[in-house]
């Protein structure tokens, strides 16, 4: 990890060939968002902002039951935000270009220029101003960087045998292996001049079990680490294999309305998906967040306590700083079951009246958004098994495949990857199943959590047993 | 080059022509691809975002010894073109070594030749910039003046403009040039604390005059408010087995999601519900399904593909003939390993993504019954309308949620329900198909599709008839307990 900073200078001494080498990129990287920051100014800008990112990339990928191929890349890319004008009239441009000439430079600086001349007033077109920034560790890894064409290949296979040792029905539809290592770089006129380098390894399969005419529903895993030694590709290919037979000869399933157990994806994407939406604060004051006049009541059972933090050593959601330029932190957002906290970038924050808390998101291609960074679901008490001899009769929903309406909490669609329970046990999987229900009505009917978490890339998770979902068997 | 210097046609295939000469042995494909994007958001007559992008470079394809490499650039000299065609050769043999068999080679083919413009009716072009945002605030207004129940608006008007030019080492040398607009329009009421949306989208290949062919953006806001409204006071769904009446843009999500994914060549290959089914009667034999890069029946339809990235001329293919199935959607690896020809559908999002399998605009073919007859003739079901996603499983099971829900009794049709997920297996759902009606439309031109990339589809047809499962929403508890 290296950080260069105006505030504290360099914080770390590293002095590796890869280090190094990153050490120059963030450097020269910088070096270009001030080289425009001031030429914007020099055109009029009475404020401006540059994110510069440069990303290298190595994948190897699979495709039927076969490494596909493999593609590497090397890439730049500037986002640039001016603002024109100042208060209450102050108004706000952006454009994106990948090329770092300076005729594609000043074009897009005439075209965020433009846009801003164009463009109606706002309060909230102020950028923020600098913050200390300190750095995390454990984000960077000079042995994933060094990961060639012919590494990430032959982890790539490595995954595809391991599944297919399992069982040969398995079937690999696609799969890939993705090693990256990039540098941002912000410099805007308040005075902030950050930059940062980290590096991953992605991974992940996507198939299904045949065996004869049964074809079982869709199976995926997906994995990402920043430490070269928590590569494991082997286990995901074995966790594949027998995820996706385990869905061959489904049945029907059958209508009731009641409990079910939410396997960790599930749960990320019907609940936390919606939980967070709803915390954002853009959202809360345009109105379009169901929570927005709950701060500090009870919107989730006792237990159910929720934490975003942007600095969690080595995780895939960290960062030293976000969108802006401001550090991240670490956030309770629902605690033993009652609304902490909202949360914000700049722009929103400043419209609120609020201080901004380091969520702004997004890439150089468009202007920051308010993101989450690693969230976190409490883990409760019961192992898998005693978690399902809680549920007793019901449903284990593996993944969900539908529609959660982010506004009102209403959600409805397909139980995939998912189990009918009897007596405690899984019986068999359910085909052509459909949930539906409303998150906030039933985050208060969270009975259990298991005591294992699944990390998810940036949410760890565990299963959870809800009361009160509609369940509508098809067939 | 610099940038400007991309206008000149010939001096960028003079670059990737000399680049492919320098560069013999390996079999090539370069993609110089410059996309240039605008997109306007008003939220509550507030500006949200005004953004314009420019993302160019040069992607390149090698297939070394039965594997595929890929390497891209955004530099777009000499120097930096060989040392991406070094980096997608060495990938490739890298991949080789990791195989245990030999893909096969890329099927020969004729080539198109010279520049492939799409149709636009009143270009991009002939809107400012300014002129655009003050359409998007206008837009945005409408939905906010319509009635007292909406609480919140909001528009999104985006364009992308894409000039390609694409070499290949067996003879490709063309040059596509394609513009696709999109208006959305976002409305949300509330009452008693209840809070529901509507969107209202469009999405084409073209110009404004094929944004807004059938209908205006004001047109679009004023619908979109009205449904949020209506919402509020509307009754839930039956869940359960239904005979329904899908609406061209549901016919649309049906049809690309359900069965258009089997059906790609990449995925038959790995196992889908349509591998060995060619010959076979997958559904009524009132269905005839076509997948196509031109603008079938309707003009300005939003997957429209002249030239694939594969420098292919895109075709129509008949998937499904009468109920019979007929060919898959092939790129240029597929037919060769089926033994037929591309059929155009290898399609990359941008320079730095590699081409894959892509449906373009996909329908189903109009019938002879009119809507009003469909409806008169059934007892029982309802009609759904505002197809929101979908997704489909490698069983031809799917799931799609749609916004609006009618009811129909004894050949009347009642007021708005919410909207709902439904699913079933989509050969069973076509072969359950029983009136296809007689007016054509596209309807699922906003948005994209995603398949590790996105790419801009369409989608559409007729109404159809069938049975799917609809999920009950609240109120209908008492549905109950089948056990």
């Amino acid at each position: 990890m290296t950080t260069t900073t105006t505030f504290s200078g360099p914080l770390t001494r590293a002095s590796d060939a890869p280090t190094m080498l990153a050490r120059q990129t963030e450097q020269e990287t910088l070096d270009v968002c001030e080289t425009v920051m001031r030429r914007a100014q020099k055109k009029g800008a009475a404020q401006v902002e540059v994110w510069g990112e440069h990303a290298v990339s190595t994948n190897a990928s699979l495709e039927q039951n076969e490494v596909k191929g493999a593609a590497t890349a090397e890439h730049a890319a500037f986002g640039i935000r001016v603002i024109v004008g100042a208060g209450a009239d102050a108004r706000v441009g952006f454009c994106y270009v990948n090329r770092k000439d300076s005729a594609s430079l000043d074009e897009a600086i005439d075209d965020a220029l433009a846009i801003a001349r164009a463009a109606g007033p706002d309060l909230g077109n102020d950028l923020v101003e600098p913050r200390p920034v300190r750095a995390i560790g454990g984000l960077f890894d000079r042995r994933v960087v060094a990961l060639s064409a012919d590494d990430a290949v032959g982890l790539a296979a490595r995954m595809l045998h391991a599944a297919r040792d399992v069982d040969s029905r398995v079937s690999i539809d696609s799969g890939y292996v993705a090693v990256a290592h990039g540098t941002v770089a912000i410099a805007t006129s308040k005075g902030i001049r950050l930059a940062d380098t980290d590096s991953s390894v992605m991974w992940g399969l996507f198939g299904m079990a045949v065996d004869g005419d049964d074809v079982g529903s869709f199976e995926n895993v997906s994995e990402a680490v920043r430490d070269f030694a928590a590569i494991d590709v082997e286990k995901s290919g074995r966790e594949f294999a027998q995820r996706a037979r385990a869905l061959l000869r489904p049945r029907a399933g059958r209508s009731f309305v009641g409990p079910a157990i939410f396997a960790p994806e599930a749960f990320d994407e019907i609940f936390l998906s919606a939980l967070s939406a709803s915390v954002d604060g853009d959202a809360v004051r345009k109105g379009k967040s169901r929570l927005k006049d709950r701060l500090g009541t009870r919107i989730a059972a006792r237990g159910f306590t929720l934490v975003d933090d942007g600095t969690l050593p080595g995780g895939n959601g960290s960062a030293p700083f976000d969108r802006e330029g401001l550090p991240h932190r670490r956030t309770v957002l629902v605690g033993d079951g009652v609304l902490h906290h909202f949360v914000y970038d700049g722009r929103t924050a400043k419209r609120a009246g609020r201080p901004p808390t380091g969520h702004a998101q997004g890439s150089a291609r468009s202007l920051p958004g308010i993101g989450l960074t690693n969230v976190r679901l409490a883990p409760g008490t019961l192992s898998d098994d005693a978690l399902l001899g809680a549920l007793g009769q019901g449903l284990v929903v593996g993944r969900f495949s539908g529609n959660v309406d982010e506004v009102s909490g209403d959600f409805s669609g397909v139980a995939k990857a998912s189990f009918a329970v009897k007596n405690g046990r899984k019986t068999h999987p359910v085909q052509e199943t459909l949930i539906a229900g409303n998150v906030f009505e039933l985050l208060p009917r969270v009975v259990e959590r298991g005591s294992t978490l699944h990390r998810l890339v940036a949410v760890d998770c565990p299963a959870v047993l809800v009361d009160g979902l509609k369940v509508t068997a098809g067939a | 080059l610099s940038s400007s210097a991309l206008s000149s046609e010939a001096c960028v295939l003079d670059l990737l022509q000399t680049a492919l000469a320098r560069s013999p042995g390996p079999w090539l494909e370069l993609r110089l691809h410059d996309r240039r994007a605008r997109s306007i958001l008003v939220e509550d007559g507030t500006l949200e975002a005004a953004r314009v992008t420019r993302h160019c470079g040069v992607g390149v394809r090698a297939f070394v010894d039965g594997a595929w490499g890929f390497a891209s650039t955004s530099e777009l000299d000499l120097p930096a073109v060989l040392r991406a065609i070094d980096a997608a050769t060495k990938a490739a043999a890298a991949a080789a070594r990791g195989r245990r068999a030999k893909a096969a080679s890329p099927t020969s083919c004729a080539f198109p030749a010279g520049t492939w413009q799409s149709p636009a009716r009143v270009p991009l072009s002939s809107m400012s910039l300014a002129d655009k945002i003050a359409l998007v605030h206008q837009t945005d207004a409408a939905v906010k003046t319509a009635g007292t129940r909406i609480t919140s608006s909001s528009c999104k008007y985006s364009e992308l403009i894409d000039e390609k030019w694409i070499a290949t080492s067996d003879g490709a040398r063309v040059h596509v040039v394609d513009t696709k607009p999109e208006l959305r329009v976002q409305a949300v009421a509330e009452r008693d604390g209840e809070l529901q949306s509507c969107v209202e989208a469009a999405g084409h290949t073209g110009g404004f005059g094929d944004l807004f062919a059938r209908r205006s953006a004001e047109e679009m806001a004023l619908r979109a408010a009205q449904t949020a409204t209506d919402l509020l006071r509307a009754g839930y769904v039956d869940g359960g087995k239904q005979k329904v009446i899908l609406a061209p843009d549901v016919v649309g999500l049906l049809v690309h999601e359900a069965i258009g994914h089997t059906v790609e060549a990449d995925f038959v290959l790995a196992g889908s519900a349509a591998a060995g089914k060619l010959g076979q009667t997958v559904a009524s034999e009132l269905v005839t399904l076509c997948d196509s890069g031109h603008s079938e029946y309707v003009p300005g339809a939003g997957g429209v593909v002249l030239v694939d990235d594969e420098g292919v001329a895109a075709q129509k293919v008949t998937i499904i003939e009468r109920g019979i199935l007929k060919s898959y959607l092939h790129n240029r690896e597929t037919a060769a390993h089926f033994g037929v020809a591309p059929t155009g559908n290898a399609r990359a999002f941008e320079f730095d993504n590699e081409p894959l399998v892509r449906m373009r605009n996909t329908y189903i073919e109009p019938g002879s019954t009119a809507l009003a007859d469909i409806i008169a003739d059934t007892d029982e079901g309802w009609l759904l309308a505002g197809a929101k996603n979908g997704q489909a499983d490698a069983n031809a099971e799917f799931m799609f949620v749609v916004g609006e829900a009618y009811p129909v009794k004894n050949g009347k049709l009642g007021a708005l329900h919410r909207g709902t997920t439904i699913t079933g297996n989509a050969f069973d759902v076509l072969k359950s198909v029983d009136r296809v009606g007689n007016h054509f439309a596209w309807d699922l031109g906003s948005g994209y599709c995603g398949k590790g990339q996105p790419a801009k589809v369409d989608a559409g047809g007729p109404h159809l008839r069938c049975t799917a499962v609809l999920a009950g929403g609240q109120g209908t508890d008492d549905a109950g307990d089948s056990k």
